[in-house]
């Protein structure tokens, strides 16, 4: 057992760097500590000088889970069969038991949803920070292109930058997905998304649940209240949008 | 002599070498034979998709039709992961996207999936076939109609356990009346209901559609007609069991579960009602496998279902099938294989007290095939250990969690040592061990000596010292992946066992007593290793090089140091001035 390294060759570790005083007391004595009083020496030593056998150092920084955990690590002065009486069980720990978010809590028969909603907090309660600094993201779909867009409405100051932008988002989206129909069509901009002129309309679902046509109300007021957009084709507008209703049409090639 | 084969002969042997193990044996033999193995291998296995860049593995393997990649370290499973660690798709999906637009598969585990990646999935593989996600995160809804609406041969598309913005049930409409090769669906990690008549007409022009998976939206009403539509269903994962539906409509659906002539595997069953629970006694004789751990039955009930599945060969629970139920278990699934036992209550002090350590001992003697185990239990005993140890030699898995921290032998108060000591004694194939209770250095002696095929372990709130890593790692000859979590051991062990870690996968430590400086210095010597400190409060590089850090996760790597790190993850790499030469040394 003096031959700590399994294969009989000393592979290239780190042992030098440990010093010799620590590396012979590996398998002496159970209750002796590994820590020799040169150790004190050290570097790397952790925890306050003058520990005794348990090696388990230190008051650990704070914010460790270690700390939650209360006197489990603190150097015992008993030996190790005793040790059961110094443990004591944790508060709530993060990621303890390893059970997975979506399984907690399906035999209370609450309603939580499996899993795919993150929680605002996450376990330690700390409120988990929003998936983007700063910017106010909607989303943001059109009539015939699968996929979403988000729009940050904090960079923009007026309906006109809002109609550029997306423009500029779902012009090449839009021609992709047509390519099927016509060969060599050239990338036509989206216009007249505000006016009723274009063959696309803007839209958007207000806090309430409502859909409203985009550019009705001081800008300022729009950005307070809005909640997602959608541009839809003109030709649809009044079977689309009701005042005060929310029926949802599917809109589908 | 020159013994060389043709390269078309060794092609032709090859194509029965299916196994990556035996693949990656045979590349070794010559450079002709990695030569050959390289352009022909159709299916490669990343399992740390930082080990190496994508451009190498697309470079080596021109011929992939199929990768699989895991990204995070599994405690991400249990939120010890913090968001924006990594484990990014889309470098994957652009290199292949680029250089082999002929792959046909992706399959990834624990890793961040965008939107965006999705439409560079759909837009650059022309004859993609499959996408199976599992504990995957970062995408919406809109991804996958992206898949959906573009992906015209697809034969999967498997959403396991992710965590996925919802934005409603549309994405399903958008699968084209002209896709009819689909072969396994699974969206059962979803939120929102999808458009049923879209959902029946997908069903029923997919001939081929041997997996389907509902969420919990799809009610027990919409079942039927699905039933009707896919008898030929091999694996079922039902929606939500719990409306209230007339006798007519009862027995219309038990009339459909009873064509389901196929059927092999059952899940879902979300809230089921005890009342409908005779309607699954017809599939029961023909399942090996059923996942009833989200269904918050009692035991009496689940006696009856279980009772009748005497071909089951995996079974997943909650622990309100108390050890009566597990009698049960263990008098009727004589061909269990795999028990997995959840706990149902959130909290330690909420677990079922009806289900002790003897349920499993029961089922541990009476089922001769018994190789994996995961049980939660709220105590255990040594006693009870070495029975199972004894009764079931051939465990390749055993994951005992007990679910109170530090708790001892419940009978002696002793730790429980001698109950591991046993199991990896007996069991000498043992794969996958998690530890759990009140363990000192010697349980860590026991396995360093005895587990020779290990090759994962998870560790958490156990030993004393430095006596414990240092035993696991000199003595695990296979270890691959470790897993360590609020134990006490420091920097010794792990820098005495440097070497160690470029023969293993990947290293885990959390609330553990490691030294910023001993990581330091192990960057430093060891450079295929990435040692990435995870410090979110930003201590340990202000701080002294003695202060311990919060999380380490160090892996082996050709890849160098990941050019995608958020700030809260240090390398060495990022501080190449800071030398070690004022530590101690020698």
């Amino acid at each position: 057992m003096e031959d700590y390294s399994r294969n009989g060759e000393i592979s290239p570790q780190l042992l030098h760097l440990i010093p010799q005083g620590r590396r012979r007391n590996w398998f002496q004595n159970d209750q002796a500590s590994v820590y020799s009083t040169e150790d004190k020496k050290l570097e790397l030593k952790l925890g306050p000088p003058g520990e005794e056998d348990q090696h388990i150092k230190k008051e650990p920084k704070d914010k460790s889970i270690l700390s939650l955990a209360g006197n489990h690590f603190s150097p015992s002065s008993t030996t190790n069969k005793t040790t059961s009486q110094k443990r004591t069980a944790p508060g709530p720990v993060v990621g303890w038991p390893p059970v997975r978010s979506f399984r907690k809590n399906l035999a209370n028969g609450s309603s939580s949803k499996l899993g795919n909603q993150k929680s605002d907090e996450d376990d330690n309660g700390r409120a988990k920070e929003p998936k983007r600094q700063g910017g106010m993201f909607v989303k943001i779909n059109m009539y015939g292109v699968p996929i979403g867009r988000k729009v940050d409405l904090s960079s923009h100051n007026s309906y006109d930058q809002l109609s550029f932008t997306v423009d500029k988002l779902f012009r090449g989206l839009l021609s992709a997905q047509r390519e099927s129909l016509s060969f060599g069509e050239e990338e036509k901009p989206i216009t007249g998304l505000l006016d009723g002129n274009g063959e696309y309309t803007l839209t958007y679902e207000d806090n309430e649940g409502d859909k409203m046509l985009v550019g009705d109300v001081p800008w300022h007021m729009f950005v307070a209240s809005v909640k997602r957009l959608r541009v839809i084709k003109t030709s649809e507008i009044s079977s689309a949008l009701t005042y005060g209703n929310c029926k949802q049409k599917k809109m589908r090639s | 002599m020159d013994l060389r084969l043709p390269s078309k002969v060794l092609e032709h042997i090859f194509s029965f070498v299916d196994s990556n193990e035996d693949r990656n044996s045979v590349s070794l033999v010559c450079k002709s034979w990695f030569e050959t193995e390289r352009l022909t291998r159709k299916r490669v296995f990343v399992r740390n998709c930082y080990a190496v860049t994508p451009a190498a593995v697309a470079r080596r393997f021109p011929g992939m039709r199929s990768l699989t990649l895991k990204g995070k370290p599994h405690f991400a499973d249990y939120n010890l992961v913090p968001d924006g660690w990594g484990g990014y798709a889309w470098p994957w999906v652009e290199a292949m996207g680029e250089k082999y637009p002929a792959l046909e598969e992706l399959r990834l585990k624990r890793m961040v999936v965008t939107d965006e990646c999705l439409e560079k999935i759909a837009a650059s593989f022309k004859e993609f076939k499959a996408l199976v996600l599992t504990s995957c995160e970062g995408f919406s809804t809109d991804g996958l109609a992206a898949i959906a609406v573009a992906c015209s041969n697809l034969r999967e598309l498997e959403l396991r356990e992710c965590i996925v913005e919802d934005l409603g049930g549309d994405w399903l409409s958008y699968f084209p009346e002209t896709l009819t090769s689909l072969v396994s669906l699974d969206f059962s990690c979803l939120d929102s209901a999808v458009k049923l008549s879209d959902l029946e007409r997908l069903v029923s022009r997919s001939p081929h559609l041997k997996s389907l998976k509902l969420n919990r939206a799809v009610s027990l009403d919409a079942l039927g007609n699905l039933l009707r539509l896919a008898p030929q269903l091999v694996e079922l994962g039902t929606g939500s069991f719990s409306d209230k539906l007339n006798q007519e409509a009862v027995s219309k659906l038990s009339q459909a579960f009873s064509e389901l002539k196929e059927l092999k595997s059952l899940s879902g069953l979300w809230d089921v009602l005890p009342e409908y629970i005779p309607l699954l006694y017809s599939v029961c004789p023909g399942l090996t496998s059923l996942n009833l751990s989200y269904a918050t039955v009692q035991m009496p009930d689940l006696v009856e279902l279980l009772s009748r599945c005497s071909k089951l060969e995996k079974l997943w629970v909650m622990d309100l099938i108390e050890d009566k139920g597990l009698e049960a278990v263990a008098s009727s699934c004589k061909e269990l294989r795999e028990l997995r036992v959840f706990p149902s209550g959130a909290d330690v002090d909420e677990t079922n007290v009806a289900m002790t350590e003897q349920g499993l001992v029961t089922v541990s003697e009476a089922c001769p095939n018994l190789e994996s185990v995961l049980y939660f239990c709220a105590q255990f005993t040594n006693a009870a250990m070495v029975t199972i140890a004894k009764n079931r030699p051939n465990l390749k898995c055993f994951r005992l969690c007990v679910m109170e921290p530090f708790a001892p032998d419940h009978k002696t108060q002793q730790p429980l040592d001698e109950g591991f000591k046993a199991i990896v004694e007996s069991c000498k194939d043992l794969q996958r061990l998690s530890v759990s209770g009140l363990l000192t250095d010697k349980a860590f002696e026991y396995i360093g000596t005895h587990g020779k095929k290990l090759r994962m372990l998870s560790i958490a709130f156990a030993g004393d010292s430095d006596l414990m890593l240092h035993h696991l790692l000199s003595g695990c000859e296979s270890l691959n992946k470790l897993e360590i979590r609020d134990c006490p051991f420091g920097d010794t062990a792990l820098l005495e066992n440097a070497a160690k870690l470029e023969t293993m996968r990947s290293l885990w430590m959390s609330s553990c007593c490691v030294s910023f400086g001993a990581c330091k210095l192990l960057s430093q010597k060891m450079p295929k290793l990435n040692v990435e400190v995870i410090d979110e409060q930003h201590l340990t590089e202000t701080g002294p090089d003695s202060s311990p850090v919060e999380k380490i996760y160090i892996y082996r790597t050709l890849a160098g140091p990941r050019v995608d790190m958020p700030e809260f993850v240090w390398t060495i790499h990022k501080n190449p001035e800071i030398g070690v030469s004022h530590l101690a040394i020698e």
